[in-house]
């Protein structure tokens, strides 16, 4: 068995089969473990933006934009299933939600003790 | 762009892509419940956390929004732990403290000085979790006490309610005093700073076109945190 150390970096290949990523998701217990996010930043201050212009943020940032339409559209594919059907959103914004926890998954979250 | 505008555009695929291609974005863990058990796990989770990214704290966010450059030497993460769960207390902060790692704490008020034995009750009527593992304590939830000793030890404390409320759920005059003006003033007195931030259950973000968003954007709290992103709402 080999480590995965490609895995929790931006720069990591995206996951092909987006659906299984999901249900890898949501058979985690979010309730005691870590959820690893990438999240927006903004300035909502009245009369200012938000400028970046350092280069790393923004090497980055196109790629973390790219997984992030990698990932929506791998999850519009298969209609976002919830992982709660019968429970009502109260997020507002259960699509984007799911797009950055997937990704975040791969991407970001802390790989401990898992071999593939 | 202006207040009112972004709570309204930024819930969508658009609005999202478009920030992480313009490099506004940032890395976090949110952490609920840390029991006993996972200490271990835990530990090696921020491990790995720090050996690639650095802590971010308020003042290096607003460092960020002011100028749109990152100073720190790696790239920055925030770490998370929500709802005032005793095991944030007696689990997630010390191995926070033993790792040198200054971590955002979001505590529900209320519960913060609910008795031990009517914890339970409280617990299901405002969706905390009490694991199973920890059915049989005494008591789940922290006290003030506890939350001052995380203060203490460096770590921030910002807010997250009084009682777990959700945005829509906040309405009347009563209701913002209760959810949102009182445990910005509780946390202000016993941190002598105003919180940094602020979120509500579900993480949905403020509308200043709202009773309750308005309210929010009133404490002169700087950042919005949702599910979604961190929002820069004031000096």
């Amino acid at each position: 068995m080999t480590k995965i150390p490609s895995l929790g970096v931006p720069f990591a290949p995206a996951a092909p089969d987006v659906p299984a990523v999901l249900t890898a998701c949501h058979a985690r217990l979010l309730e005691r473990e870590g959820i690893a996010m990438f999240v927006a930043i903004d300035d909502a201050r009245p009369g200012r933006a938000l400028q970046v212009t350092d280069p790393g943020a923004i090497e980055e940032g196109a790629r973390i934009a790219e997984l992030f339409d990698h990932y929506y559209a791998g999850l519009a594919a298969i209609g976002f299933p919830p992982q709660f059907p019968d429970e009502p959103d109260e997020t507002g914004a259960p699509e984007i939600i799911d797009a950055l926890v997937v990704m975040s998954d791969q991407h970001l979250r802390a790989r401990i003790g898992e071999v593939r | 762009m202006s207040q009112q505008t972004v709570a309204g555009s930024m819930l969508t695929r658009e609005w999202q892509g478009q920030a992480f291609a313009d490099g506004r974005f940032i890395r976090v863990v949110n952490w609920h419940n840390t029991p006993e058990s996972q200490r271990g796990v835990l530990r090696a989770e921020l491990c790995w956390y720090l050996a690639r990214y650095h802590p971010v704290l308020p003042e290096d966010l607003d460092r960020f929004t002011d100028t749109g450059v990152w100073h720190l030497t790696k790239p920055g993460f925030i770490p998370v732990f929500y709802d005032s769960y005793l095991n944030n207390a007696t689990v997630a902060a010390p191995v926070c403290d033993g790792l040198g790692l200054t971590a955002w704490f979001f505590p529900t008020t209320a519960i913060l000085s609910v008795a031990p034995d009517e914890q339970h009750a409280y617990a299901d009527a405002h969706d905390f979790t009490i694991l199973d593992e920890e059915w049989a304590q005494p008591r789940f939830a922290m006290t003030w006490d506890d939350l001052h000793q995380i203060h203490r030890s460096g770590h921030i404390i910002a807010a997250h309610t009084a009682n777990h409320a959700a945005a829509k759920d906040i309405s009347t005059p009563e209701d913002i005093a209760r959810e949102i003006d009182e445990p910005f003033a509780q946390l202000q007195h016993l941190t002598g700073y105003a919180p940094p931030a602020f979120a509500y259950l579900y993480g949905t973000p403020p509308d200043p076109a709202t009773p309750a968003g308005a309210a929010v954007y009133a404490t002169g709290v700087r950042y919005a945190t949702t599910n979604t992103a961190y929002l820069r709402i004031n000096d």
